[in-house]
Formats: C-alpha cells, structure tokens, sequence
C-alpha cells in the first residue's frame, strides 16, 4: 500500500475509533441521567435563540434534581 | 439483485436454522446429562441461542402484529424535545441508559435462592419467563407510555381502567416499594454481619462518594467520568485496606456488628443519606455504583467464558418437595415468585413508563430497548445461576440454610448437610472462611455471599495469587452492598415524594417538597416502614430471607400482573384483539402465581409456609405459658405472633390488588369490545416529518 492511502486508512480508523470513544462516553453520561450537552445547545439554539441557553454547570444541576426528583423509580 | 437477495435469505435461514439447533442441542446436554457435572458453557450457550431466537422471531412478531410499531409516527421525543427531558436518542445509547435503570439485585439474588432446587428449574423458568412474559411486558409497556406522552404506569392504568384502579396500583406500588426496600437492606446486613473486612469497605464508601460530590460541586462541576475513575480507584483501595483492618484485632473490633447494629445503622444510614441534598451523597453513590455493575457484569461474562466452570450442584435436587432450606414451598408456585427480577419483574413497568419512553427516537427502537433489554437482564440472572451452581453443593447449604437448621459449628453444619445427601467435611467449612477472609461462611443467608463465594471462585481462576480470592469475595460483596445502599437511599426519596402525595390530600401543605416538615414526616413514615420489616427479617429466627424473598416476589409478580392486564385491555381497545393472547397468556400465568402464593402464604397448615400458622402457633404457645425458640420471653412470643399477623395482611393486601385490577380490567375490557371504534387513549398520530424527526 502507498503512503497517502496508509495515511488515509489510519486517519479514518482514528475518525472511527474517536466516534466510538464519544458515542461510548455519552453512553456512560446517559446511563446516569444526564443527557449530552451539545445536543441541548443545539436544541435551544434552533428553538430558543432569543434566549440564553444553560451553562454546563447549570445543565448538570438541573439534570440532577430531575432525575432524584418527585417519581423516579429504582429498580430491585 | 433478485438471485443474490434468494440466497441471502436462504443462508440467513441456513444460519437461524443453525443456531436453533445449536441452542437445541446444548439444551439437550444441560437437561439431560445426569450423574457427572455439567459444564456451564453449555447452559450459557444454550441461553444465548435461544434469546436470540426469541429477539429475531418472537419480538419481531410482536411489533408487527400487536403493537404495529409504526416509524412514521413522531415519538414524544420528537412532538415534545426540549434538549433535557425529552430528547430523540440513539437506539444503543438509550439502550444503554435502560438496561442500567433496570439492572439491579433481584436478577442476582433471586437465581441464588432458587438454586436450591437444582440448576435446571431456574434455568427453565428464567428462559421461558423472560421470553413469553418478562420481556413482553418491558416492550409492551414501553409502547404504552411512547404512545401516551411518556406517562405513567399508574396514570395510564388510571386512564385507561378509571380511578380506583388506578388509586389501587398506586397502593399496590408504594407497598412493594417497602417490601423492595426492606429486603434489599437485609441483604445488606445479612453480607455485613460479623464481617469487619465488608462493613469497612462498605462503610469507606461514603466518604468516598461525598469527597466525589464535592469534587463535581465545587472542584470540577460536572465532570463526572473524572470523579468517578478517581472514585473508582479509592473504591479498590479500600478493598485493599479493609484486608488490614480485618488482620488487626483493635480495628477488626471497631468494624464487626451483629444484624441488630447493622439494621440500626441501616435505618439511620436511609433516612439521612435521602433528606441530604442528592449532589453531596446520593448522586455521586449513584454513579459509581452504576459504572461498577455495568463493569461487574461484563467482567463476570468474559470470566464465565473463560474459565467454564463445571455445575456442581445437581440438575434437580430432593429440595423440589418443598422442603428446602433456604426458602419453604413447594416448585409451583413458590419457584415462580422466588424468580421475579431476570425471568419477568413488575418493577421494570415503573422503569418502562419512566424515563426512557421520553427519549426514544422512533418506535420501531422500542423492540430492541424494550424486549432486547430484558433479555440481557435475563443473561445476567442466567451468569447468576451459573456463578451459585458452580459451587459445592455443600458449601452452598452452608451458606444458605439458616442457623436454627445448621446449629453454630462447623461440625453441627457438615452433619446435617451430609444428611440431605450432600457431601462436606468441616474442615472444607472452615477452609473456605478462611480463603475468602472471613471468620465463618455458616448461614451467611440473603444470596449476596453466595454468589460473591461463587464470583471469587471463578474469578480466581483468572487472576490468581495469593489472598486474591478473600480479595474477589470482598469485592463481589462491595458490589452488591454498593447498588443496594444506593437502591435504599434513592428508592426512600421516592417512597417520601408517595408518602407526601398520599398525606397531601388529607392536608395539603404536606404535599410542597420544598417543606421540610412534610419532608421529615414522610421520610420518617418511609423508613419506618421498611425498617420495621428489616428489623423483623434480622430477628426472624429462620434468617428473615425465608419471610421477606417470598413476599418481595409475590409484590413484583403482583405489578407484573398489573402492567399486563393493562396491557390486555389497552390491544382490547386498539381492537387487536386478534393478538391479545400475547398478553393474555403471561397476565394468567402471573395472577394464577399471585393468587396460589398469596393463598399458601396465607393459608397453608404448615407453619413454615403459612403466616397464619406460623403465628397461631406462638400465640398459642404463649398461651400455654411455653416458650418457643429464638423467643426468649412471653413479650417475644407475642411479637413474633403479631409480625406474622401483619407479614399475612401484606400477602392478603398483594391479592386484593390483583383480584381489584382485574375486575376493574375486565370491566373495561368488556366496555371496550361493545364499542365499534378504537378507545385508547393515545396521543393522536403526527408524522415524525413534520416535527424534524
């Protein structure tokens, strides 16, 4: 194989392996209640662009209370 | 292109055809094979081929015929998105979001308890069970709150079976919380008592978990992955550390309790660790407990498939009378209860119907989250069996049966193990406390010990050396203790937020969670309730798993009954009643378990089985002015007496919510079929399209 196609394979199999590691870590975050952030912005951006959207920090706190909230349940 | 799709198809069926003969034929070898011991590869194989055919063939048929999963319909994710609550996600991140939710204890400590009945019944009841009712009932609730919004069980059981249905679930709810809440705590205790090496770790992990609260509060906010890594990390090294602890008379002193302390600090532990704000405790518990089940599991698969343990225990033992041990009565129906959680689990209709509906991006995704999830619930409850089976059989009743059976010894223990037919020295007894770190393995009752005994075991054969296996059985048991105490301390928020809502109506400023005195009392009333029957089960003289475990699984059998009847009258509604038999079958199944059990609970002669016997055999004993073993006194009698009185209220209570359902089910049902048209009450259709989806 030549050089720019070798160079071309890696950097696709880096793409690949970047994406799982993210679809992986959105996973974990998820599997604890909260949600991704950049899909939130992105959200309020188009829905909402005459007003702020919530810091991350604001966003994690909010995650917070609504999943230890009033009528979330816990499975045995 | 038409030629090249014939084949295709063709050697897709080849290949289905295949692994239905694969999984016939490990079947064959797990159910058949008497007299030398069976390799558990076989059962695991036979597991996987199976749910998979079920996944392909069955959960398909379902979604195309009764549900009529449709992926032109915008999901509330889409109607509703507002980036927090309701969001379209990925099918395997939300996948993986579900499975977490309803992953818990049951699949692990049930499969354990009826292990005494011999590997093939569990075996039998966890693949059947999850394939025709427990994973029917996630994908078809699931459906249910897709379609209406992501609401409820108990508002849509309201909706569609009217009021006081709905007011009887929502009592049928709070009062299997108290029972969940209750058992999973002696679980607890039962794994901690006497065990320096396990309170310490156990105990280590609350100032862990708060140092990680302040870490994502104020030095980090939000970085979770970080502060759990690094929770993680400090998690191992107590392990490490409670090796030492263990080792040295003075501390080993400061750490060991007795169930009676461990149940105190339990009650304490609930109340204080749900009324503090969630960040400093509960959340950061929540998450390392999460990423530590999920890494548990897979840790335990790969081990599985690695080492091949060989089943020791028998495919049946003489324990299928009824007469067992570690729990009375007989296979039907009491093998059915003692497997709730892996085969089919009322509670997951609560996690079906919670956050997941809100987020699902098409409802074709709904076969895959829903009965795909379960089926991975029903793999670990299979890893379970697996992992309790795999031990001697001897060292299994040692641990499992309960101390009035066993006497203190080890010499007292091997003598009535070998007289059910079971061959054990003491010295293999005292060997095994040893290896695993702890003083004695003799009626270390409530599954958790067990299977940690069982995970060592095969973990050991991975990484071994020396002290790993007492290091492996403490870390089974942090694992199990760790998601537990985070069960206890969530499921009291919610058993509080039910309280103040049921208090609320009688005095309305109760209901406000922001009021610290509705918050207090009903925290109070919370905990009380499931300590009462925590505090019962650690004094119970048969070790209280006996008592609890039935009424747990009679509880979460009763919801699954619930969910399914609703699921019944909801196709009914949708007119499909062509196909209302998947449904029907399993709600059946479940009502006729429910009932049976209740009924024996209740009635049965033998004071063992029955609540009824049981106490009027102490009040009568008390009458008589003698005392009966463990009571000590006249008053202890009595107490004895009117705990069973109220342990028989419970099961009359469980049945009466299921015989209410059910008329209020059929009522509906038969309204429904009167009337020409569909009367669901879905959120009316709109086109994924037109909402961006």
């Amino acid at each position: 194989m030549n050089r720019p196609a070798a160079r071309a394979a890696l950097s696709a199999l880096g793409t690949a392996l970047r994406g799982f590691w993210r679809s992986l870590n959105e996973t974990a975050r998820l599997a604890v209640g909260v949600p991704d952030y950049g899909t939130y912005l992105r959200h309020h951006a188009a829905q909402h662009p005459d007003t702020p959207p919530l810091s991350y920090e604001a966003f994690f706190a909010d995650r917070l209370e609504a999943r230890y909230g009033r009528g979330r349940s816990r499975c045995c | 292109m038409t030629t090249a799709m014939g084949s295709n198809t063709l050697l897709s069926k080849l290949g289905w055809v295949a692994l239905a003969l694969v999984g016939a034929a490990c079947l064959g070898v797990v159910a058949l094979k008497r007299g030398e011991p069976v390799n558990a590869i076989w059962l695991v194989a036979a597991a996987v081929a199976i749910l998979t055919i079920a996944y392909r063939f069955y959960s398909r048929y379902i979604a195309d015929t009764a549900l009529q999963l449709d992926p032109t319909r915008a999901t509330p994710a889409w109607r509703r998105n507002d980036g927090l609550d309701f969001v379209p996600t990925n099918r395997w991140v939300l996948f993986g979001h579900h499975f977490a939710a309803i992953a818990g204890a049951g699949p692990l400590v049930g499969p354990v308890l009826a292990a005494q009945m011999g590997y093939l019944p569990g075996t039998l009841w966890i693949l059947a069970g999850v394939i025709f009712a427990g994973a029917v009932q996630d994908m078809i609730i699931l459906f249910c709150s897709t379609r209406r919004d992501g609401r409820s069980l108990g508002d849509m059981i309201r909706g569609e079976l009217g009021n006081t249905a709905g007011t009887t679930a929502m009592i049928g709810i709070l009062a299997i919380m108290i029972i969940l809440l209750a058992v999973l705590a002696l679980v607890v205790v039962k794994a901690l008592a006497e065990s320096p090496w396990g309170t310490f770790t156990v105990a280590a992990t609350i100032p862990i978990a708060i140092f990680m609260g302040c870490y994502m509060r104020w030095l980090r906010p939000g970085k979770i992955l970080e502060a759990s890594m690094i929770g993680l990390v400090l998690l191992l090294a107590s392990i490490w550390a409670g090796g030492h602890v263990a080792a040295d008379p003075a501390w080993a002193n400061a750490f060991t309790f007795n169930g009676r302390q461990l149940a105190w600090l339990m009650i304490a532990y609930g109340f204080v660790a749900s009324v503090l704000p969630v960040w400093f405790l509960l959340a950061p518990r929540d998450y390392l407990s999460t990423f530590l089940k999920i890494g548990t599991i897979v840790i335990l698969a790969l081990a599985i498939f690695l080492v091949r343990p060989d089943l020791q225990m028998p495919a049946l033992t003489r324990f299928i009378d009824g007469s067992g041990p570690v729990w009375s009565g007989g296979l039907f129906p009491f093998l059915f209860i003692t497997i709730a959680c892996g085969a089919v689990s009322g509670f997951h209709a609560l996690i079906s119907s919670g956050t997941t509906p809100k987020m699902i991006a098409n409802e074709t995704d709904i076969r895959l989250i829903g009965y795909g999830g379960m089926l991975m619930e029903a793999f670990v409850a299979i890893m379970a069996l697996v992992a309790a089976t795999a031990l001697q059989p001897g060292i299994y009743f040692a641990m499992n049966a309960p101390a009035a059976v066993l006497g203190g010894t080890v010499e007292s223990a091997a003598q009535a193990i070998s007289q059910w037919g079971f061959v054990i020295t003491p010295e293999m007894l005292s060997q095994t406390a040893r290896e695993i770190g702890e003083t004695t393995i003799l009626s270390r009752t409530g599954g958790a010990p067990t299977l940690a005994v069982g995970m060592a075991q095969i973990l050991h054969n991975v990484i071994s050396g020396d002290g790993m296996m007492a290091f492996w059985y403490h870390y089974a048991i942090l694992f199990e203790a760790l998601f537990i105490l985070t069960t206890v301390d969530a499921g009291t928020r919610v058993g509080r937020f039910m309280i103040q809502d049921l208090l609320g109506s009688v005095h309305a400023p109760l209901r406000h969670t922001e009021s610290w005195t509705g918050n207090l009392i009903a925290t109070a009333l919370c905990v009380a309730g499931w300590g009462w029957f925590l505090y019962q089960g650690v004094v119970d003289p048969l070790g209280g798993i006996n008592t609890l475990w039935p009424l747990f699984g009679i509880a979460n059998q009763m919801l699954a009954a619930l969910a399914l009847i609703f699921a019944c009258v909801v196709l009914i509604k949708m007119k499909r009643d062509r196909h209302v038999w998947i449904v029907a079958l399993p709600a059946t199944w479940l009502v006729i378990c429910t009932i049976t059990a209740s009924w024996q609970k209740l009635f049965h002669d033998n004071p063992k089985i029955g609540f009824i016997a049981n106490a009027r055999r102490f009040a009568d004993a008390a009458g008589r002015g003698e005392i009966l073993a463990p009571a000590k006194t006249v008053a202890d009698m009595q107490r004895v007496a009117f705990n069973n009185y109220l342990d028989a209220a419970l099961c009359g209570l469980f049945m009466t919510v299921v015989i209410v359902t059910l008329v209020f089910g059929i009522r509906a049902a038969l309204a429904a079929r009167r009337n020409s048209s569909s009367t669901a009450q879905e959120t009316p259709y709109v086109a994924a399209s037109t909402v961006g989806a």
